[in-house]
């Protein structure tokens, strides 16, 4: 038996030892802990570089993106419709986004380089009129490509307008690649064309992640006065009616309180929601407790929502319902526990009970609807 | 300005429709959209004639014929798989006595382009009404149409014939299969008209070469060169970083910080 030996200290590299950023940002750890370059303190870098510009111009041409904003924002795939012109332009072609109505987002990250806005009416029927604008922005600016997102008025929108201009039109886009598109022609088959100087980009199509930004200049567009009251021969506007959120399926709801376990006063919930304006939802677990019907589950094995605003009380925030949830485009937290998954999805967390909440804001809003000059 | 037919009937009604492959059995069938189309026609009792472009196979007319039209009508069109230019051209002189014209909403996923009816409605000057869900009849020549917006909000036109309507394909309305009006029904091959319209009236598609389908549809993306490190960066961010926390002040405080958020971004009207 071999007598042991004397105990030599076993050398130890420590993983969590200090790193040095090296050259492009890769984080460097040495064995004796160090290297040329700036420590780092976490093991991610806090903010993300910022992005370059696309092209500084001077521009020769443009491609103009067209699209209707509701309450100031952009949907889903006006954006991707905007990134597919970023990308398709080459560095003197400027991207010009003409906007009917009011539009409050970041247009330079969506990749947009000048942003022509219509004050717009959109409670009136002018789809004419609306045709009649773009027009005038073809006199104006003579753009090389149009494109559209093929979803709802904004693809109306390009329809009437192609074939108002004459101008070639692909819709029913595939696919679209550098120079050219797919348009479906058959189960198996595709039609391949070159691009076309309308065209029609139906969501999911386009990577909205650009590496680059536009120069998003903010400019009005010309004033057109005569245009806002142009008649539409034949057909007369009985207006517009609202949707009772109640009845509405959730699906199409604007507005949607959530419900989760943490909630328990259900007649103060449903009377926040009717003062509120707001359709009911429920997690799964509200739900399999009794105290909402099936058809008002969001989440995985439920509906999936694309409401604007979405106020998820007492949710801790599963997956499955972030997924429910995933098109939703302000979401408001109101939990115990700040660190629920769902304060991480959602734009504005309160920690706070969910009773208390909600009898605070039934409060408030009922106090600002009696006295409707108080509103900020 | 209704159409007499040579039997005598009157149509005052249009309605396009056509056949599409189904996109699992690959067989010919009815489009769902053009048969609620049909089916809010039929429920406005008046006359009412189905009219395809092209060739339709029997079995799809009478799945129409099955909705409770009475009559099917087939204009002959050579080239009716791709241009809609070529279809309007077709179409035109059949439509130009018809007070109302209805379509579907093809959807993209139909290989349809849903061009037809704005080129249709621009060569005939009528005003063209998208997203329609429902048709109350004031009278034969003026109608009450509803519009379905994002949302589930509703808007109420008062429409005076003539006018092309869209139907949406959500509209809200019960279809029926009849066994004995699918085979009681009438299919009726017109003679081609003359289509020889010097300009084409709708779009022209820019032509294409036909080629076999991608399995896998490749996105477009930005080009971009990146170390590995910053693409794996860029893959396990999360899309949003979270939001502002507020966890200090009473339920009060709170409850106007929520009220603000929602004004701020125009979420109520409050």
């Amino acid at each position: 038996m071999k007598p042991t030996a004397p105990a030599a200290p076993i050398r130890r590299v420590d993983p969590r030892r200090p790193a040095r950023a090296g050259p492009a940002g890769l984080l460097r750890r040495g064995a004796a802990g160090g290297g040329a370059g700036a420590a780092v303190s976490a093991g991610l870098p806090a903010t993300p570089a910022a992005k370059p510009l696309r092209s500084a111009g001077p521009f020769t041409r443009i491609t103009l993106v067209a699209t209707h904003a509701e309450r100031g924002a952009l949907s889903d795939a006006a954006r991707q419709a905007i990134a597919a012109a970023a990308i398709l332009a080459d560095a003197d072609t400027e991207v010009v986004l003409a906007v009917l109505g009011a539009c409050n987002d970041d247009v330079a990250a969506l990749g947009a380089d000048r942003l022509l806005t219509l004050a717009l009416d959109s409670s009136r029927y002018q789809p004419t009129a609306c045709v009649q604008w773009l027009q005038g922005l073809r006199a104006a600016l003579a753009p090389a490509h149009w494109l559209f997102a093929d979803h709802g008025a904004d693809g109306q929108l390009g329809r009437r307008f192609a074939v108002a201009a004459g101008l070639g039109l692909a819709c029913g886009v595939v696919e679209i690649g550098a120079t050219s598109l797919r348009v479906a022609a058959s189960a198996d088959e595709d039609w391949l064309c070159p691009h076309a100087p309308v065209m029609l980009l139906p969501k999911g199509l386009v990577n909205a992640r650009l590496p680059f930004v536009g120069q998003g200049r903010r400019q009005d567009a010309p004033p057109l006065p005569d245009l806002i009251d142009l008649p539409e021969p034949g057909v007369e506007d009985l207006g517009l009616q609202a949707a009772d959120p109640q009845t509405l399926a959730l699906e199409d709801a604007d507005f949607i309180v959530g419900a989760g376990n943490g909630v328990a006063d259900l007649a103060l919930l449903h009377a926040l929601a009717l003062e509120v304006g707001a359709a009911v939802g429920a997690s799964r677990v509200a739900v399999d407790a009794g105290r909402f019907a099936r058809a008002q589950q969001i989440g995985a094995t439920g509906k999936s929502v694309s409401a604007s605003a979405y106020l998820a009380l007492g949710i801790s925030g599963a997956v499955q319902h972030l997924q429910g949830i995933k098109d939703c485009r302000h979401v408001i937290a109101v939990n115990l526990d700040a660190a629920a998954p769902i304060a991480r999805r959602a734009n504005l967390t309160v920690v706070e009970d969910s009773a208390a909440l909600m009898r605070s804001l039934l409060a408030l809003v009922r106090k600002a609807k009696a006295e409707p000059g108080s509103a900020a | 300005m209704s159409a007499v037919d040579s039997d005598g009937a009157v149509s005052a009604i249009t309605v396009l429709v056509a056949a599409r492959t189904h996109p699992v059995s690959r067989r010919a069938s009815r489009c769902p959209a053009d048969a609620i189309a049909v089916s809010l026609a039929l429920s406005l009792s008046l006359p009412l004639r189905l009219l395809s472009a092209g060739n339709i196979d029997e079995t799809v007319a009478r799945d129409y014929l099955a909705l409770g039209a009475e009559r099917l009508e087939v204009l002959p069109c050579a080239d009716a798989a791709h241009s809609p230019a070529y279809l309007a051209d077709c179409l035109l002189p059949a439509l130009q006595s018809s007070d109302w014209v209805l379509a579907g909403t093809r959807s993209s996923a139909e290989q349809g382009s849903g061009i037809l009816p704005y080129a249709l409605a621009a060569a005939l000057r009528r005003p063209l009404l998208a997203e329609v869900c429902a048709i109350e009849r004031e009278s034969a020549q003026r109608w009450i149409v509803t519009q379905a917006l994002p949302q589930g909000a509703r808007r109420r036109l008062r429409v005076q014939a003539p006018a092309v309507l869209v139907v949406s394909a959500a509209a809200p309305v019960p279809s029926r299969h009849s066994l004995a009006a699918a085979q009681a029904g009438s299919i009726v091959q017109l003679a081609a008209g003359d289509a020889a319209v010097a300009a084409p009236i709708a779009p022209t598609p820019p032509r294409g070469r036909r080629v076999a389908a991608n399995k896998h549809r490749p996105l477009l993306e930005a080009p971009s060169a990146q170390s590995a490190h910053s693409r794996m960066l860029s893959a396990i961010a999360s899309a949003a970083a979270g939001g502002s926390l507020i966890d200090s002040g009473g339920p009060d405080a709170k409850a106007q910080a929520v009220l603000d958020y929602l004004r701020k971004h125009s979420l109520v009207s409050f």
